[in-house]
């Protein structure tokens, strides 16, 4: 992950290239095994055992790791040495810059330097960046100060289920607050009961496209009810997540149906809401949040 | 083989479940966009077992499992939930939904879950 973040920099201060920085992906993508498959592989874990987890993985909003330990299959010293086998991202990274002849090792050292610098990166962030953790990723790109802790859950929960079922490259924007937002065409929906959410989702046509094929497991070509429809069931599974991780607490909410924009449409509100970007191949997928505040909506 | 009525408002969910039913040899005999399509199409096709969703307009699957079961008592009714919701969850149940298959689908838990309702 750590590649993905200071990958996007270099090709963008044109060290590498745009097919340096795919190739690069790419080759990271390829070494990093699943820790399922690593359990299974070092008979950790029965295949089935695996297939179960991936299984629960899909409707719980939890790592690999940490259910496995909680249906005994693996124990937590297991989990750190797959972990450990799985590859530190960073250094994977930097030896293929240096291996592809892309960067000496002074090279990347000078960059990461300019990075922190031109992305004003403290030195936790950067670490968070290294450790390639999507959970301690998604604060630093989380500091506007206003945010609620209840939408920084929703947004750390909507990267980790894009990187699941989308993207997993997935690569996150700063999360900047708004009182409005246009759109040329939106998947939305509503959840309400004892606070009330508006979720959106739009962006480049290329990352709608690609977020509506995957996800509904058909190329779409056009952004249309069909595509937006495949986009507002991922935003409807998040939303159940969501939900679901809510009611542990006692905290009821209720999904209204989606809603898809196939045409411009404005939202605006009295109060804070949120817009963040997801980087799907390189497309710009952004979300859209509201928390209790009055929105209204334009066509 | 048995025949399915699948209910959601959402078409890429109907086209998913429809492409794992009908890989598993079931025969998908109608599709119903909300609760009250639901229970008119029960009515004209008598399927053997319905998926319903539960968020959908018009009328929403807690609604439409009620009307089916109220006239059909021995219909089998399955309810799709994306994750759980536990206070809908329990009204489904309240209300004699058979069981349930949570959202994202997995094809081999969803066959296997609607083979032991065909079987109950």
């Amino acid at each position: 992950m750590f590649g993905i973040y200071f990958g996007k920099y270099l090709q963008d201060k044109e060290v590498i290239t745009a097919e340096q920085y795919q190739e690069l992906l790419e080759e990271i993508k390829s070494t990093r095994l699943r820790l399922g498959l690593l359990a299974v592989v070092n008979e950790m874990m029965t295949e089935a055992q695996a297939e179960e987890v991936n299984q629960l993985q899909q409707v719980q909003d939890r790592r690999f790791g940490d259910i496995a330990v909680d249906k005994g299959y693996l124990t937590e010293e297991q989990v750190s040495s797959l972990l450990k086998m799985q590859g530190d991202q960073y250094l994977l990274f930097v030896q293929a810059l240096i291996d592809h002849g892309y960067l000496t090792l002074e090279g990347v050292q000078k960059e990461l330097k300019g990075y922190k610098r031109d992305e004003r990166l403290s030195a936790l962030d950067l670490d968070a960046i290294k450790s390639g953790d999507l959970d301690n990723i998604a604060p630093v790109f989380m500091k506007e100060s206003s945010i609620p802790p209840l939408i920084k859950d929703y947004i750390a929960l909507t990267a980790r289920n894009i990187l699941r079922f989308i993207d997993p490259a997935l690569r996150m924007g700063q999360t900047k607050r708004i009182n409005s937002y246009v759109a040329p065409y939106m998947a939305s929906q509503e959840m309400e009961g004892e606070f009330n959410v508006f979720v959106g989702l739009s962006g480049e046509k290329e990352a709608v496209l690609e977020a509506a094929s995957i996800f509904g497991r058909e190329e779409f070509r056009e952004v249309d009810e069909d595509s937006l429809d495949a986009v507002s069931e991922f935003i409807n599974c998040n939303n159940g997540l969501y939900a679901s991780k809510q009611s542990e607490e006692d905290i009821q909410l209720e999904l209204l149906p989606p809603i898809m924009y196939t045409r411009e449409m404005k939202i605006q509100t009295d109060g804070p809401m949120y817009v963040i970007p997801f980087y799907i191949s390189d497309h710009k997928l952004e979300m859209v949040i509201c928390l209790e505040a009055r929105w209204q909506i334009n066509e | 083989m048995a025949n399915f009525l699948i209910v959601d408002d959402s078409r890429t969910s109907r086209k998913i479940l429809k492409g794992i039913l009908e890989g598993a040899g079931f025969t998908v005999v109608g599709e119903a966009t909300n609760g009250q399509e639901a229970y008119d199409k029960y009515v004209e096709l008598q399927p053997d077992v319905v998926t319903m969703d539960i968020t959908m307009p018009v009328l929403d699957g807690i609604g439409g499992l009620k009307k089916i079961k109220e006239a059909f008592p021995e219909s089998k009714v399955v309810m799709v939930t994306a994750a759980g919701q536990k206070n809908k969850m329990l009204e489904a149940v309240q209300n004699g939904a058979d069981e349930f298959i949570p959202k994202p689908f997995d094809a081999e838990q969803l066959v296997e879950t609607l083979k032991k309702v065909m079987g109950a």
